[in-house]
């Protein structure tokens, strides 16, 4: 990240950042589809978390920190926006999976079900944490500085959403998706 | 699925799963947003009185001792002036605030076509060139508010279209074929049958090639560039009678040397152009600069800036004043740049140099506006718009003008409606 263009946005430069914008977007918007699972909402967050970020950007502190600091800021916007929406997303349904006598192909797409099912059984905390150190590949360390709490929290909530998959996943198809756990 | 290491590898497979690329109309909306939201910035007071010596205390005490006995007299009975009538309520200066929002400049009202050039394996409007090979070369063109996009007189000549000007009265449009044979051409802006202008130059590299073409002030001629097997050179072409004066001065070698961009001076009596450097043994780019020459072929010299630089693009103001010009000439971008180019300009003697944008991503090939209130630039993924002094720099409409994706428009320039 250009710290140049970082220190010309945080004293108000509209086109500095929105070069900005434009290096970070990508991976603003995939790290909150995967934790939100929605795209719609993901945009929203997206959105929400870039203005957050412009209003914002005169008190960050340390330039070179930039990429992280506005993960983070997206992160707690995809923890609001999942307060937001917590009423109407029990409502999702998945579809019935079949098991007997699948192919591999048609077996992988099933655990694709189950982990997409399996996920909403996670707490929107262990839900991004999961995401930092499995999609973006954030070591454990780093996942918690850029959420700004303690390495052993990170560590616990990975343990328990690892957990949690797993038993959601052991529950299978058992388990209505319209009863999973909500964000 | 049965043990933890297992989950976690079918998870991260599937995390990897969905999309990957923000929406633009998303990145849009927010950087609109943003165009009207301040950002909180905290107010910095002092929280601690200067340091001051035991005597400056005393003293401060003192005075304050006074004021509170003479507040209490003039408050509880003391004599009052009856001289005159009372003062008025002393108060503080008023400061000037600064506008709370800056106000945003809004570039797709910007009158006329917005002509550029396309470079690419996929037209602007999504379609695939039918001529395979090196790609799609043609001139567009796009209203500022993104509605009207469409090529230019499309499929002559075959080999596509580079290196255009637009005529002073906006009516027509000049450029050089992108390939053999190379040769100018004239078409009206609202399309219609092309005209060849090069009546005299077959377009066959090392024979005779002509390129780059720029209308003089008063449309009555065209500066361009003559290429032969032995040289380099600048031309004039007399349009209604089609006569051709070189310009003997500009002479180089074709092997090594490539004119390109001429630009008038409004009066019509110097041409400012780029000269490249060429390596033909390595095939490369080596440099680029600008020079100025009297339009009979006299007083060329070389726009004075600084050496360590490829400036390149260069575009006379209307007023005469100044030139726009860039730190690196985009036709060229790739073999040359060392550091993102920018846009700078100078007086035509080379002094009061300014540079006018800062994004550090890139930015080029200006040229200004007829009536000289803006500069059109190529810039971060679209072309921009700015005031003459740089400032007010931004898109003229992102989100419509952005032409990047399976290639580049480049060489914006808009339409003169006088």
């Amino acid at each position: 990240m250009d710290r140049d263009l970082v220190e010309r946005a945080r004293k108000g430069d509209r086109e500095a950042f929105a070069v900005l914008v434009h290096q970070v977007s990508d991976s603003l918007y995939s790290v909150a589809y995967r934790i939100l699972r929605d795209t719609g909402l993901a945009e929203d967050v997206l959105q929400n978390a870039l203005v957050l970020a412009w209003r914002r950007l005169p008190k960050l502190r340390d330039l070179d920190r930039f990429e992280a600091w506005i993960h983070r800021i997206l992160v707690h916007a995809c923890y609001d926006e999942s307060q937001r929406t917590r009423s109407w997303r029990g409502s999702v349904i998945a579809l019935p999976i079949e098991l007997a006598g699948v192919t591999d192909e048609t077996s992988q797409i099933a655990d694709r079900d189950e982990l997409e099912r399996a996920f909403r059984w996670l707490t929107i905390e262990q839900r991004a944490v999961f995401v930092l150190h499995h999609y973006l590949g954030l070591p454990l360390v780093e996942v918690a500085e850029l959420l700004g709490i303690p390495a052993g929290t990170v560590r616990s909530r990975l343990h328990y959403a690892t957990r949690s998959l797993r038993v959601a996943i052991e529950a299978g198809a058992a388990i209505p998706a319209s009863e999973g756990r909500l964000a | 699925m049965s043990d933890d290491r297992r989950i976690e590898r079918s998870a991260r497979a599937w995390l990897e799963l969905g999309p990957r690329q923000a929406p633009d109309h998303a990145v849009e909306a927010a950087l609109r947003t943003i165009d009207t939201t301040s950002q909180e910035r905290d107010l910095r007071i002092p929280w601690r009185f200067p340091t001051m010596t035991i005597q400056v205390r005393l003293a401060l005490a003192a005075v304050i001792g006074v004021l509170a006995i003479g507040g209490g007299l003039a408050l509880f009975g003391g004599t009052r002036s009856q001289v005159g009538p009372p003062s008025p309520t002393p108060t503080l200066p008023v400061a000037t605030n600064p506008p709370a929002t800056v106000a945003v400049v809004n570039y797709s009202k910007l009158p006329g076509w917005i002509v550029f050039e396309f470079a690419g394996r996929q037209a602007p409007d999504g379609s695939t060139p039918a001529a395979g090979g090196d790609g799609h070369h043609g001139l567009w063109l796009i209203h500022a508010d993104g509605s009207g996009l469409h090529e230019l007189a499309p499929g002559v000549p075959a080999s596509g279209k580079v290196s255009f000007d637009i005529s002073p009265d906006g009516s027509h449009v000049i450029f050089s074929a992108y390939d053999a044979p190379v040769q100018v051409w004239e078409v009206g802006i609202d399309g219609g049958a092309q005209t060849l202008l090069s009546t005299d130059c077959n377009g066959i590299p090392a024979k005779c090639m002509d390129a780059a073409p720029a209308y003089s002030p008063d449309g009555k001629s065209i500066a361009f560039l003559r290429a032969t097997e032995t040289s380099s050179v600048l031309a004039i072409r007399d349009l209604a009678s089609g006569a051709v004066t070189i310009l003997d001065s500009t002479r180089s070698s074709s092997a090594d040397v490539w004119l390109d961009e001429p630009s008038w001076s409004p009066d019509g009596r110097q041409i400012v152009y780029e000269k490249v450097t060429h390596d033909p043994v390595q095939d490369k780019v080596t440099g680029t600069r600008i020079f100025i020459v009297n339009a009979d072929g006299t007083a060329l010299h070389e726009l004075a800036l600084p050496i360590d630089t490829t400036w390149g693009d260069p575009d006379w103001s209307p007023d005469g004043t100044r030139i726009v010009f860039g730190s690196d000439p985009i036709r060229y971008l790739g073999p040359v740049t060392r550091s993102p180019s920018e846009v700078y300009s100078a007086r035509p003697d080379g002094t009061d140099l300014k540079q006018l944008t800062h994004l550090g991503v890139g930015s080029g090939a200006p040229t200004w506006t007829s009536d000289g209130a803006h500069i059109i630039y190529w810039g971060y993924q679209s072309f921009y718009a700015m005031d003459p002094d740089g400032g007010n720099g931004r898109p003229i409409n992102r989100a419509a003008l952005a032409f990047n994706v399976d290639g580049y428009g480049f060489y914006a320039q808009l339409q003169p409606t006088r």
